[in-house]
């Protein structure tokens, strides 16, 4: 995984407000060389969170990039220095081996073979709704579009028994 | 509950292979027993199952697990329409509205692993033409599956095909700016590839991991993720330029665990695709839906989440060459795409493309004399209502059915 995808991802489990950015637990960094592309990285850099990358990339073990957003003369200036250094960082450096940690509940997102496994557990789901199966309680019923808006935030308790 | 069954075997059809082994001492539980207690399981949340059914069109397929405590045992239910079975229980199927569909019970041990190994065996059942009726998408696509999928020349090919045909579809800007784009159910990375020969960056989300191995061994260019786009996607707002997806998005309308609501699910996935696409980005599915009302679900709730956009049929008249993209534009009809538009001259997208000029709100003189409502002293008729339907529907909503009584007065003692 690239640190421009890092710089996409953020935390998706239910009640979560800010899940971005992802803390890196790398174990294993790789770099692979990429063409440069400055028109790219031009039109990337508004949509890039400065700070989560600059984090990012030095608890990758990389940490020539300055601290604070440069600004947009920079960007579009002839000199390709800082260029180079921001196509290194988003594009070259991939982390292999690792995980990724949610910043507000500290659940783990692990990384393997550069491949981060963002499967949620069916109790962090977002959307779900809940029927409960335990006797005398008659399922649930969604009747109006409101009944389903106030449900959607219920999570399903598979380890109830069942009647 | 207590579920007082200990003996033997899934028994389902003579002809059909009668039972799966999955351990070498399976658990034991027998169709006819078990069948009473799914039915009361039923009856006590017969609305999540009836709404399943109903969905599917009784076409598809329904499985979850079923977990019986006292045992811990966990056992994977299908509902599938095409096999055969006549328990002995078949008379209260029929009270259930099972009588269209079989049963088929398979003992499971409390993971996904077991399941993986259950799966091959129905793919030699050979139940349907339809992936997605045999297994959840991250146990169909084994390793075994994976490799078949990507060493197959003609999927290849298809797969080139439409990709290309969705990039088209997607109208970026063509000032030679590599995008950031998204690739839903991205597999193996066929359709990725694709996307790097045009030159731009992507990232691919897929469910099955077997796939995401065989694509980081093709060493393909793009970033994956493992996910389920059900769950939504968990993707800042705003940061990608354009998405696609090929023959993915049919695979949200199975419900695949108890937990799983079709109707959810896409709104969960297109809700959070929305919020991620940038303003004036663009989306193309290719899908697969396997009936009308599937097409419609999928149309409504990708409008409900604040889409325009509408689909597009290549070869309409062909039932193998059809193929149908879901080309969905994120927020107001944007300028920058309309330019491009001018910019590049007409493309073969250009009927959809009106239909979302269309969308335009013109701005009405507000002290324009009113027409006078005719009315008539029969009342509007039923043309009037048919029509008014007709409309509502291609706005996406659930209109009923028309029938002889549509439109028709009531009595007078009313």
């Amino acid at each position: 995984m690239r640190l421009i995808t890092h710089n996409m991802l953020s935390c998706n489990i239910k009640g979560v407000t800010n899940g971005f950015p992802l803390k890196i637990e790398a174990e294993k960094v790789v770099e692979k060389e990429v063409d440069f592309n400055p028109d790219f990285l031009r039109h990337m850099f508004a949509k890039i969170e400065w700070k989560a990358l600059v984090e990012a990339a030095r608890s990758m073990g990389y940490a020539e990039l300055p601290e604070d957003s440069p600004d947009a003369t920079v960007i579009e200036s002839a000199d390709e220095t800082f260029l180079r250094k921001l196509h290194h960082a988003l594009l070259e450096l991939h982390l292999e081996e690792g995980a990724l940690v949610c910043p507000e509940t500290g659940r783990k997102f692990p990384v393997n073979k550069g491949i981060p496994n963002m499967l949620l557990h069916e109790d962090e789901v977002k959307q779900t709704v809940c029927i409960d199966l335990r006797k005398g309680n008659e399922p649930t019923r969604i009747r109006s579009p409101k009944d389903r808006v106030l449900m959607q935030d219920v999570c399903i308790d598979l380890s109830l028994q069942v009647p | 509950m207590n579920l007082p069954v200990r003996k033997v075997t899934a028994d389902v059809n003579r002809s059909q292979p009668r039972r799966v082994d999955v351990n070498t001492e399976p658990p034991f539980l027998t169709l006819e027993k078990l069948i009473p207690q799914l039915l009361k399981r039923q009856s006590t949340r017969g609305q999540e199952h009836e709404r399943y059914l109903r969905f599917r069109g009784q076409s598809g397929r329904c499985s979850e697990y079923v977990s019986d405590h006292n045992s811990s045992r966990d056992f994977l239910v299908s509902v599938f329409p095409d096999v055969n079975i006549k328990p002995s229980g078949e008379s209260s199927l029929a009270a259930s509205g099972f009588i269209a569909v079989g049963l088929f019970v398979l003992p499971l041990r409390n993971s996904v692993a077991q399941s993986c190994r259950i799966v091959p065996a129905l793919k030699t059942l050979k139940m349907s033409t339809r992936p997605e009726l045999l297994a959840p998408p991250e146990i169909f696509y084994d390793d075994s599956e994976a490799r078949k999928y990507t060493s197959s020349s003609r999927i290849v090919e298809i797969q080139a095909r439409l990709s290309e045909r969705a990039l088209e579809l997607l109208a970026l800007p063509e000032d030679d700016v590599p995008r950031f784009l998204l690739d839903i159910g991205c597999g193996s990375g066929l359709s990725g590839e694709t996307i790097s020969e045009n030159g731009h960056q992507w990232i691919g989300l897929d469910i099955s991991a077997s796939m995401l191995n065989v694509a980081v061994e093709r060493e393909v260019e793009g970033d994956l993720l493992l996910g389920d786009m059900g769950q939504g996607l968990g993707l800042r707002a705003g940061v990608i330029d354009g998405a696609i997806s090929i023959s993915a998005v049919q695979w949200l309308c199975n419900a695949d665990k108890s937990s799983h609501e079709p109707r959810l699910r896409l709104k969960a996935f297109f809700g959070s695709l929305y919020r991620c696409l940038s303003r004036g980005a663009r989306a193309v599915f290719q899908v697969y839906p396997e009936s009308i009302a599937q097409r419609e679900l999928i149309l409504r709730q990708a409008l409900q989440a604040g889409f325009g956009g509408g689909l597009v049929v290549d070869y309409p008249h062909s039932t193998k060459k059809r193929k149908e993209f879901l080309v969905l534009t994120c927020g107001s009809v944007p300028t920058s795409i309309n330019d491009g538009h001018k910019g590049s001259g007409s493309e073969d997208d250009d009927d959809d493309s009106e239909d979302e000029d269309n969308g335009m709100v013109c701005v009405s003189d507000r002290n324009r004399p009113r027409k006078k409502q005719r009315t008539n002293k029969k009342g509007k008729g039923r043309e009037w209502v048919l029509r008014k339907k007709e409309q509502s529907r291609r706005k996406g909503n659930d209109v009923p059915a028309d029938s002889k009584y549509t439109a028709r007065k009531r009595k007078s003692r009313f």
